[in-house]
């Protein structure tokens, strides 16, 4: 396992980008699921399909953890695009943070579709047409408190200080070894 | 000329000794004296002698190499003690997270892959010694994360017979023991019957079947008398083991919901910690307990169920870390 430091400062990159960022949209809660359909390679116009699988889905998957993705994937060089979203009359139920035991996942049925073209187009392209046809809210991160910053500011200081401390002690050890060292070799 | 430095300042030796038999000491050029600050009494020397008559010393030759040779004994005296321990860092500052926070993110990770076939693994670093026994063994999970597992069996006769019925995938002595050593290997598992396993030893399969782990020994019991009676056991079972200081098993399926999840880590956690209290004389203790999954970063775990803080919060102050202060085999204890 890699250290704790290093692990930890990549991740906290890793989740500040998966929690922002384009696709970071709450979805309205008559989605039951969303279906993309492309193929594996990029030619003929698949590339922004899969640019969108890759950095949307992702943060759309964060903020709905509810919502199925599906992404079906062909191993053709031609054929449509289409990101279909279901819609279903059952309300979420929010199973993460549900208490009781389930026997089957609830199955909820679609009532109604809606199909988005995918072909040809940039992921910011096709995320702005779903937010706008399923009206869904987008997310950004609201900015720290002041107290929190103010904390961080402090610790910052603190830690600074500490190494500060700390690599002086291990200069005047390391040169006083060598001036050991240098004595007994002398004297030897 | 000796008159003037009858002592040499930095090193307490009289110079004049050294510089009929070794004049190549004083140039600054060696080892000791380059390290030492620059007394007026050296350059003087060899300013005063720009050639001399003497022959000079081979590179490396006399007087120089007995100081280096010193030297590099003593260096070998001062060398680093051999580390006893796997290394373990000290966590209790960073955040950590509820398992149903990381299954969130894992979920976000692993979004349009194959809800079967990516898995959730945990890891659990232990606070251990290099050498000494190491942990490992088998667990019946409450829900079983490889239903498919293969198995193979040497065995001869009826119980050959009994082990196919009881769904064992490859069955036989000789002709297995030719296919494993031609490459052959479609399976996960080996058992071997008691009555074959000398036999079995004399074929020096364990070249091969060594280093894959699956070995069968009496230890792990996986050499019995009767094969067919635990493979309906080991279908559902998941084997771990320690491997530099870190416990690694497959925990659940993507699909798991979070309940699962749950009591499959602490049935698992539960019975690491048995095993490691099994272990005597040697000094074994959890570290710290980490998730992640086939696609995503892992996530260290607080022993917690759902966080009560915002995420956010966490960033700076880690208030989960109460509850999963490492060390002693408290993190998952507190799932519930």
């Amino acid at each position: 396992m890699p250290s704790p430091t290093s692990r930890m400062r990549w991740l906290r990159a890793k989740l500040y980008s998966i929690r922002n960022g384009t696709g970071a949209a709450i979805l309205p809660p008559n989605i039951s699921r969303i279906a993309l359909s492309f193929n594996y390679k990029s030619n003929n116009g698949h590339m922004g399909p899969r640019k969108f699988f890759r950095e949307c889905l992702p943060r759309l998957k964060y903020h709905n953890p509810e919502v199925d993705m599906i992404v079906t994937r062909k191993p053709d060089l031609e054929g449509p695009a289409t990101l279909t979203v279901h819609f279903s009359d059952i309300p979420v139920e929010n199973t993460l943070q549900l208490k009781k035991k389930q026997t089957a996942p609830v199955v909820r049925e679609t009532t109604s579709t809606l199909e988005i073209d995918m072909l040809n187009r940039y992921p910011d392209d096709i995320m702005e047409e779903l937010v706008q046809k399923t009206s869904a809210t987008l997310y950004s991160e609201p900015p720290r408190s002041q107290e929190l910053d103010e904390e961080a500011e402090y610790l910052a200081v603190k830690r600074e200080n500490e190494l500060k401390e700390k690599y002086k002690l291990q200069r005047a050890d390391r040169r006083k070894g060598k001036d050991d060292q240098l004595k007994g070799a002398i004297l030897a | 000329m000796a008159s003037s430095i009858s002592v040499c300042r930095a090193c307490l030796t009289r110079p004049s000794t050294l510089v009929g038999r070794a004049p190549r000491l004083l140039r600054p050029t060696s080892d000791v004296h380059r390290l030492l600050p620059t007394t007026s009494t050296i350059p003087s020397l060899i300013l005063a002698s720009p050639f001399s008559t003497t022959p000079s010393l081979p590179a490396g030759g006399g007087a120089v190499n007995r100081a280096k040779v010193k030297s590099s004994k003593l260096k070998q005296t001062k060398k680093k003690k051999p580390k006893t321990h796997f290394k373990i860092w000290n966590h209790a500052e960073l955040p950590k997270y509820a398992l149903t926070d990381a299954m969130r993110y894992i979920r976000a990770f692993e979004v349009g892959n194959d809800v079967r076939q990516a898995k959730y693994d945990l890891a659990v670093k232990i606070y251990t010694q290099k050498n000494g026994p190491s942990v490992k063994s088998r667990i019946q999970l409450p829900k079983a994360v490889n239903t498919d597992i293969r198995i193979c069996v040497f065995a001869q006769g009826k119980k050959a017979d009994a082990a196919r019925e009881a769904g064992a995938s490859v069955v036989g002595t000789k002709e297995v023991w030719d296919q494993i050593r031609e490459g052959v290997i479609n399976f996960d598992r080996v058992i071997c019957a008691s009555d074959v396993f000398q036999e079995f030893q004399k074929t020096g399969l364990a070249r091969i079947l060594g280093p894959k782990g699956l070995m069968p020994s009496a230890r792990t019991g996986t050499v019995v008398t009767n094969p067919a009676a635990i493979i309906s056991a080991m279908v559902g079972a998941a084997e771990y083991r320690e491997r530099q200081g870190v416990v690694r098993i497959a925990i659940g399926q993507l699909g798991f919901t979070p309940d699962e999840l749950r009591d499959n880590i602490k049935e698992f956690m539960d019975q690491l910690a048995k095993d490691l209290a099994r272990i005597e004389d040697f000094d074994k203790r959890i570290n710290e307990v980490v998730l992640s999954s086939t696609n995503s970063p892992a996530f260290s775990l607080s022993g917690e169920f759902k966080n009560i803080g915002r995420e956010e919060d966490l960033d700076i102050i880690p208030e989960a870390v109460e509850g999963g202060v490492a060390a002693e085999g408290t993190p998952v204890a507190a799932v519930a």
